[in-house]
């Protein structure tokens, strides 16, 4: 346990787990009960959670401000003593958002080669025909095997005409 | 028929081209996201759950079952060569695999690993084999007050034995099953905290919820904190076998490791990661004179935990088809494998799917053998996996997120709903919370809850009904000791 | 290296999936419809999801329609589907409803009804069983409904979901039977293949729900069918007499149906009858109704649309009855 790292972060966490049980607390008793579910309604298992949440909240949120903090969890690829970078964070965030809202104009495809390229360029690729290439190549090719393999629906864009042109 | 012959049977169906060629691509994906870094068993079979809505049920279950008998053996190399820790159930690994790797010992290392995997697989796959039946036979007589008691025993052991911080479990479970709330709710048909969203009415479904929690949180966190500088892989010869002396001193522990790994796997208490510590601890107590050898790399650490690793994959597979209860992450996405087939895993699935079931477990059998061909020889193809520059990686990681979230829901809603699971799961790894107990909450909950109400309906609100019988009894005094008995170890490993 | 990954899998992935025969293209006609899509408003393999399943066979083989995808969007009583289709505006888009759904409306209070969609044709009907644990003493109707009178609060029954035609039946019977509806124990349960572990742990005292959802149970010996639905026995299980040879004279089919989006021309939904109704008189249907043990239901334009509105004043009558709705 590495104190004293920073845990004003970690409380922010805690009062969102605070937040949803006192939201469940709070919605529960509008939640309607039809008669004959007297005995074991719809209200009675979101009760159990909501106070779980609070309780829990509570606790952490004590040993939070007592400084005890767990280590962030450890990864292959990730620097256990390097800093957040949260400029990082917020555009995956943003580019992931971005490419959800893009789907249906312009058909996954594209919005994944853009999402693709967008990360890769965010954690540090420059080389770009490399970034281009293997986008177009990964999103194109795997959008080819979901839908005629698989049978799987994604809005095709502006290849879905041009498959249609050539079949 | 006997099980025998059920299991001859499955054996043929097994091996159908189209079967074989499906546990083939499953072990190969498993190996695959096992060895690369920042995508696991559990993701990639939640990424391909779409595939349920055309392949046959039979197929695609070979290769989920493919992908998660190969993450485990995926996951040591990576642990071996790589020069950094990697995910929970393969830390063990890396204590001697690693040590090993850099004292020119590597290819021993991989090949005690993947022999031991095959070992434990094999007979692990026996086993479940041998109790599944009786198993499922007894289950049926399990009432919804039996269940209850047993999802409850399986909150408890989730949330205290995984992660450094049992509270920081307890958070993340509670996360779970709160997000399991959500939704229309199945039994009368009310809306509850779907906070007027109408995609959130539909509830979280399963694959969302997994995706955002590993993938898209994964990948952020990655983000946040990337290592920078080139990959330090170990090199390594090309592996075909264990040298004799090698042998002599791995299957012992192959064994022991298999014994620990499988009943542990098989109770609902936590999954793999316990019993690769046990394993590691029982060799290091055993070793007598070597016990020195232990923290620099005695090849026993790691051919016994990878065993146990195994042994528990198989061993988790007990309770998920004869109780249809999961007790692993990448478990509780079978599980939701296996409901998009209308298929309800339980006591039942023995007797109402025997051609289905069967065939899964035959194909274990073929999927350790695979595996191992796959792994011994190619360690080194796989070891070039590593290399994969990491912008890439993680940018291939989020497009395949997209394309299992997309082809799932098929809903834009249903992508920003994973972007905002996908950022909790970041906080979550940010701030040490493990992520395993979240997707068993979310999935474990509704069961749990529509096991509670039932118990109460029958008994007509008589909460007693619920310690009624020997069963739930029992399991609940094993769930208060989950609790109570690290607490109480703790306490005393303190005051000494 | 970056390349290797895609390239690897995806044709492995291909590969397989052509040997799984899930490649949808096919020569189409002039007249057939091309990417119609079927939304099963419930999870996967319910009765919903078959009879789409079953549509989607036909019509391919038929050569009516190429193409034809079939997706799940769950929800009790399917009104998150209704939903989905109101707001559609696919000409080429069936959902799958059926009597379920009339009643899930009501039930959820849902502010959409089948008023807004397009109804196209009811395809199929399916007979009930009411079943009892293989180890009871009950060995027809009478000997379940003398105990069932003497502990009516007792005597747990379950089936399907809550407001599900399995719970109706339920209420029905009990009606018929002298029981008060409102004294009905029904346990509930997300579908009603699930009620059969509540069955064989010995929790209920008799289970109501699709035929099909029981016979594979009936047949290796651990329930026993007391009573089938229909106007006539069961081909799955011959021996079962109906309710009405056993005395009562209640007749009840759980039917299915496909219906349109709102606001479809003419044309577009005299495209979607023609095509299920060639879809019916085809020898290829008429096997598969045999198969799946469905009735032939088959009623389309005006006379589907007002039979929907019937099955509706009848499902909130009983609904009321059974103390559900106000």
């Amino acid at each position: 346990m590495r104190a004293g790292s920073r845990p004003s972060g970690e409380l922010l966490l805690v009062l969102l787990l605070a937040g949803l049980g006192a939201y469940t607390l709070a919605t529960t008793p509008s939640i309607m009960v039809p008669p004959m579910a007297e005995n074991a309604g719809p209200r009675l298992f979101p009760y159990l959670i909501g106070g779980l949440l609070v309780g829990v909240a509570v606790l952490l949120g004590a040993q939070v401000l007592r400084g005890r903090s767990a280590p962030p969890e450890e990864g292959e690829d990730v620097d256990p003593d390097g800093r957040t970078d949260w400029r990082a964070v917020l555009l995956l965030i943003v580019l992931f958002a971005a490419h959800a809202v893009l789907i249906e104009p312009i058909g996954w495809p594209l919005a994944a080669a853009l999402l693709f390229s967008g990360v890769a360029i965010v954690l540090g690729a420059r080389t770009w025909w490399l970034i281009a290439v293997s986008a177009l190549v990964l999103a194109v090719g795997l959008w080819a095997v979901f839908v005629f393999g698989l049978g799987a629906y994604l809005p095709g864009g502006p290849l879905q005409g041009l498959v249609h042109g050539l079949a | 028929m006997g099980s025998l012959d059920l299991l001859l049977d499955g054996f043929a169906s097994a091996l159908s081209a189209q079967n074989l060629l499906f546990a083939f691509i499953g072990v190969l994906l498993g190996t695959l996201v096992g060895v690369l870094p920042g995508i696991g068993p559990a993701m990639t079979v939640a990424l391909l759950l779409p595939i349920t809505f055309t392949v046959p049920p039979a197929a695609a279950l070979i290769m989920f079952a493919g992908i998660y008998y190969g993450g485990m053996y995926g996951g040591s190399t990576t642990s071996i060569l790589l020069n950094t820790p990697g995910e929970s159930a393969s830390v063990v690994t890396a204590l001697e695999g690693n040590k090993m790797a850099k004292a020119g010992r590597g290819a021993q290392a991989l090949a005690t690993a993947a022999l031991g995997s095959f070992v434990a697989g094999t007979i692990g796959t026996l086993l479940l084999s041998l109790v599944a039946v009786p198993v499922a036979t007894w289950a049926t007589s399990l009432t919804s007050a039996d269940y209850f008691a047993l999802t409850a025993l399986a909150f408890c052991t989730v949330a205290a034995m995984l992660g450094n911080s049992p509270l920081r479990g307890v958070a993340s479970l509670a996360v779970g099953l709160y997000l399991g709330l959500i939704g229309i709710d199945k039994i009368t048909g009310q809306s509850r905290f779907a906070m007027g969203i109408d995609e959130l009415n539909r509830g979280i479904p399963v694959v969302i919820a997994a995706v955002g929690l590993f993938a898209v949180g994964e990948s952020i966190y990655v983000a946040s904190r990337l290592r920078h500088g080139p990959v330090n892989v170990i090199p390594v010869s090309r592996t075909w076998g264990l040298p004799k002396a090698d042998l002599k001193r791995s299957w012992k522990p192959w064994l022991r490791g298999t014994f620990i790994g499988f009943p542990i796997g098989a109770v609902p208490a936590g999954g793999a990661d316990v019993t690769t510590f046990l394993s590691y601890a029982t060799e290091k107590k055993l070793a007598g004179k070597r016990g020195n050898e232990f923290g620099k790399g005695a090849i026993e650490g790691v051919a016994g935990p990878e065993a146990a690793n195994n042994a528990a994959a198989a061993g988790v597979l007990v309770p998920l088809l004869t109780l249809g209860l999961p007790t692993s992450a990448t478990a509780a996405v079978m599980l939701a494998a296996f409901t998009s087939y209308g298929i309800q895993p339980g006591p039942l699935l023995f007797d109402t799917k025997p051609e289905l079931v069967w065939a899964l477990i035959a194909s274990l059998y073929l999927g350790n053998v695979l595996l191992l061909v796959l792994n011994l020889p190619l360690a080194g193809v796989w070891v070039k996996l590593l290399r994969i520059p990491r912008p890439y990686l993680y940018g291939g990681i989020l497009l395949c997120a997209s394309l299992g979230a997309f082809a799932s829901s098929q809903s834009v809603a249903g992508l920003l709903v994973l972007v905002v699971i996908g950022a909790l799961g970041f906080a979550m790894r940010r701030y040490g919370w493990p992520i395993a107990p979240a997707v068993l909450g979310l999935i474990l909950g509704p069961v749990a809850e529509e096991n509670l109400r039932k118990a109460l309906q029958i008994s007509q609100g008589d909460a007693g009904a619920l310690l009624s019988s020997t069963f739930s009894k029992i399991m609940f005094t094993l769930a208060l000791l989950a609790i109570f008995l690290p607490l109480i170890l703790r306490r005393r490993t303190r005051s000494d | 290296m970056t390349r290797r990954r895609p390239f690897l899998v995806a044709p492995l992935l291909l590969a397989a999936s052509l040997i799984a025969g899930c490649t949808s293209s096919s020569a189409s006609g002039d007249d057939s419809i091309d990417g119609l899509r079927i939304m099963v408003p419930a999870k996967p393999g319910g009765g919903w999801h078959q009879t789409a399943q079953a549509l989607q066979d036909v019509l391919q083989r038929e050569k009516l329609a190429t193409g034809v995808q079939v997706f799940n969007l769950e929800g009790p009583g399917g009104v998150a589907g209704l939903n989905k289709l109101v707001g559609e505006k696919d000409d080429e888009l069936l959902m799958q409803m059926g009597k379920v759904m009339v009643a899930g409306i009501i039930n959820n209070k849902s502010e959409k009804t089948l008023k807004d969609t397009t109804p196209i044709a009811r395809l199929t009907g399916e007979s009930l069983a009411l079943v009892v644990p293989a180890d009871t003493p009950f060995r027809n109707l009478e000997q379940f409904l003398t105990h069932w009178r003497g502990d009516p609060k007792g005597t747990v029954i379950t089936g399907g979901y809550v407001a599900d035609v399995d719970h109706i039946l339920a209420g029905l019977i009990a009606d018929r039977v002298g029981i008060d509806p409102a004294q009905l124990t029904y346990l509930p349960n997300a579908g009603g293949g699930e009620s059969v572990a509540r069955l064989l742990s010995g929790e209920a005292k008799a289970g109501i729900s699709g035929i099909t959802e029981y016979s594979e149970h009936i047949k290796a010996g651990k329930l026993r069918a007391i009573a089938v639905s229909g106007a006539h026995r069961s081909k799955l299980l011959p021996e079962v007499k109906t309710l009405t040879e056993q005395g009562m004279g209640l007749t009840y089919l759980n039917w299915r149906g496909v219906v349109a989006r709102p606001g479809l021309s003419e044309q577009a939904k005299q495209r979607l009858v023609n095509a299920v109704t060639k879809m019916h008189s085809s020898p290829a249907w008429k096997q598969t109704l045999k198969a799946k043990d469905w009735d032939d239901a088959f009623l389309v334009g005006p006379e589907f649309t007002s039979y929907i509105e019937t099955e509706d004043a009848a499902a909130r009558k009983v609904l009321r009855e059974i103390g559900l709705v106000n």
